[in-house]
């Protein structure tokens, strides 16, 4: 699969997107994003084709308008205490499964290739497992029980995806999940071991210096370390998010099929995808956010030029499935509430 | 002159490569087993996203993928249907040149005014069963993980409230003020407004006033966060600020929202710890309390501060940076000059 999406060309649809937004005071955010999410589907390119983006403006305009009234509800009474923000949470972690299964529905089902959609047919009970049951295992037990979740997520959004009547599937194992955790778990505490050696360095240099007690005034220390150790941490932060990201995905799309005779691979370098992050941060801040347009398209072109599909014959045959038409409420909640349901 | 494009019926998969034409208001797609011809008005062809390619789609669900987007433009312009607006204005470089100027003018304007301008409308809005509600929860909080009982003597206390009650006050709201008295370590000599009226004077802020007037001047600057709304105004100020940024900058990296809406947002907070200083100042004016006297005790604080710094706070001290914009005050020198000169 290719992306041939440029920054300088998606930054004249980014700029005139919010310009137009700002002057209509947000309404037309709807309409942008339409065109954004146009030009990215149809800048994805496999085999000739491109895939296409149908939702409508409207549609996603009554998703956000309830969203927001949902996003401004949470926010508001989360201020008022801590009694509230739990009840929020609550009722939050009861709605957001339902809203996550119709938000991969309306996705799913207005992404087309070849004049084909796709759909989603997870029912909303597994949603409520994967989504809810599976996440809170994973908080009781401290963590330990994540990577599980997390393949359970995975299983859930691949193994009900179709392709016109063509249903995808998974057959990914739970080992595979743990490793690249554990590997992830040891990088962060090489990580936070490194930043901790390194402070104790500058603490025990500034003790030294003052006859072995710590000083009253201000004491100055070595600005150089202070920023190797900021570096350090913060690299390894973002090394791991990237490890993490990186290594899941491919994981996830190397054991996935479409019908029985197609399937794929994903090859993402995690290190490549360090260097994109750390790249795009700092354009970002250094231009005041007009590299935003540029950092999306590096990251649609890495995400996707790092994926290929293997067919044993032609696609051809794929029929499309009879239309089914799908609210974007869901699509548009959980948009709120950042989380990522890219698939 | 046709264009070769692909060909996809809606029904399967399967890719025909085919021609488009128009011709005399129609549409004519010909080729690999394919021949339809439709009336133009009856088709919809997908808005121009610069080089990308457009979609021309027929009524009964077909599609024409076409990547010369060039050639389809002209034979669009040709047949009589015009770009539209946004997709023109994409194209054009004088116009996205505005959009930049829109976009740096607005957040700037928006960021500067129309955020305060619109926080302070709602704030002054709300009913003040809210804001007690909102100060009552966070003193509940502060009670059980910052404070302590106090162990000012009653007869204090309630002096010090005698002399705060007796005071008049520049502006007005219908939030009752209250003094209240409380230990704490982590805050130390401080005193802190809740948007429900309670101010909050920690018993280490005692031994450092000289004189009781210097206190009065402490809890007018309080009294004006209370009276003018600050905390709730606060509240909504940095919301909008940390949406704004998250729809801007999209979803990129969240590093990237978090520390530049805490640069943003200490710039409200700073004009909120001026505003009370002038209020504070109108008060002391008011009341006949030389303003030098708040003063006094700002120093006076300052310097306590400084002693009880951690060493990293120190260090961005040093580097005289964080006060400048990362700070929720402004700098004590500034304030203090402010002070003794009026």
């Amino acid at each position: 699969m290719s992306f041939t999406g440029s920054g300088g060309e998606y930054f004249r649809i980014w700029i005139v997107n919010i310009a137009l937004t700002i002057v209509t005071l947000g309404i037309y955010s709807a309409w942008a994003k339409a065109r954004r999410l146009e030009y990215f589907y149809r800048n994805t390119r496999l085999g000739g084709s491109g895939f296409d983006y149908h939702g409508t403006p409207i549609a996603i305009l009554k998703g956000r308008i309830i969203g927001a009234i949902l996003f401004g509800a949470y926010s508001f009474s989360a201020r008022l205490g801590p009694r509230y923000l739990l009840g929020s949470i609550v009722v939050i972690a009861l709605v957001m499964p339902f809203l996550l299964n119709r938000a991969l529905r309306f996705r799913f089902a207005n992404s087309s290739y070849r004049g084909v959609r796709f759909g989603f047919h997870g029912s909303t009970a597994e949603a409520y497992r994967v989504f809810l049951l599976w996440p809170l295992a994973a908080l009781l037990t401290l963590g330990i029980l994540w990577p599980v979740a997390h393949r359970r997520i995975k299983q859930y959004e691949h193994a009900h995806a179709t392709y016109g009547r063509t249903p995808f599937n998974i057959g990914v194992k739970i080992a595979p999940f743990y490793g690249v955790y554990v590997a992830a778990w040891l990088m962060m505490t090489a990580t936070v071991l490194m930043a901790g050696a390194g402070f104790a360095v500058a603490f025990m240099s500034v003790i030294a210096k003052n006859g072995g007690k710590m000083p009253a005034t201000p004491p100055a220390f070595n600005i150089p370390l202070m920023i190797g150790i900021a570096v350090v941490y913060i690299t390894g932060i973002i090394g791991t998010q990237a490890f993490v990201t990186c290594r899941i995905q491919s994981l996830v799309w190397n054991h996935t099929g479409l019908g029985d005779r197609h399937s794929f691979t994903c090859e993402l370098g995690a290190g490549k995808f360090m260097g994109l992050l750390l790249t795009n941060t700092l354009a970002i801040v250094g231009t005041l956010g007009l590299f935003t347009p540029f950092a999306q398209v590096r990251m649609a072109q890495f995400m996707i030029n790092g994926m290929s599909m293997i067919s044993r014959g032609t696609l051809d045959d794929v029929a499309a499935d009879t239309d089914t038409t799908v609210s974007a409420l869901g699509e548009e909640s959980v948009g709120f509430f950042d989380f990522d349901i890219s698939f | 002159m046709p264009i070769a494009c692909a060909y996809f019926d809606g029904a399967s998969a399967r890719r025909h490569e085919v021609d488009l034409d128009i011709v005399d208001g129609r549409v004519v797609v010909g080729g690999d087993g394919i021949a339809r011809d439709e009336p133009l008005d009856a088709m919809q062809f997908s808005q121009a996203l610069g080089a990308t390619a457009r979609i021309v789609r027929f009524p009964d669900g077909a599609t024409c993928e076409v990547t010369d987007v060039a050639a389809l433009g002209a034979m669009l312009t040709a047949a009589g249907i015009a770009e539209t607006r946004v997709a023109a204005a994409t194209n054009a470089k004088r116009l996205v040149a505005i959009g930049v100027a829109v976009i740096v003018v607005t957040l700037a304007l928006g960021y500067r005014y129309g955020v305060p301008v619109a926080a302070g409308f709602v704030a002054h809005r709300l009913p003040v069963p809210v804001l007690t509600q909102l100060g009552r929860q966070t003193l509940s909080t502060l009670d059980s993980i910052a404070f302590a009982p106090s162990d000012v003597p009653l007869a204090r206390q309630a002096q010090i409230a005698q002399e705060f009650n007796a005071l008049r006050h520049v502006a007005t709201s219908r939030v009752r003020l209250r003094i209240l008295f409380r230990k704490s370590e982590v805050l130390g000599a401080n005193a802190i407004a809740l948007p429900s009226g309670d101010i909050v004077v920690t018993d280490a802020l005692l031994p450092l006033i000289h004189d009781d007037r210097e206190l009065m001047g402490v809890l007018l600057h309080e009294s004006g966060h209370v009276l003018r709304r600050h905390g709730v105004r606060m509240l909504l100020e940095s919301s909008v600020v940390s949406l704004v940024l998250a729809w801007y900058v999209g979803d990129v990296n969240t590093l990237i929202v978090t520390a530049p809406t805490a640069v943003l947002q200490a710039k409200y907070s700073r004009d909120f710890e001026r505003a009370a200083d002038d209020d504070a100042i109108a008060g002391m004016h008011l009341n006949g309390i030389p303003p030098a006297l708040l003063a006094d005790a700002l120093e006076r604080l300052d310097s306590e501060r400084i002693e009880k710094l951690t060493d990293g706070q120190r260090v961005a001290r040093s580097t005289g940076l964080a006060s400048k914009y990362l700070s929720s005050h402004p700098a004590t020198a500034e304030r203090l000059q402010l002070l003794r000169n009026r």
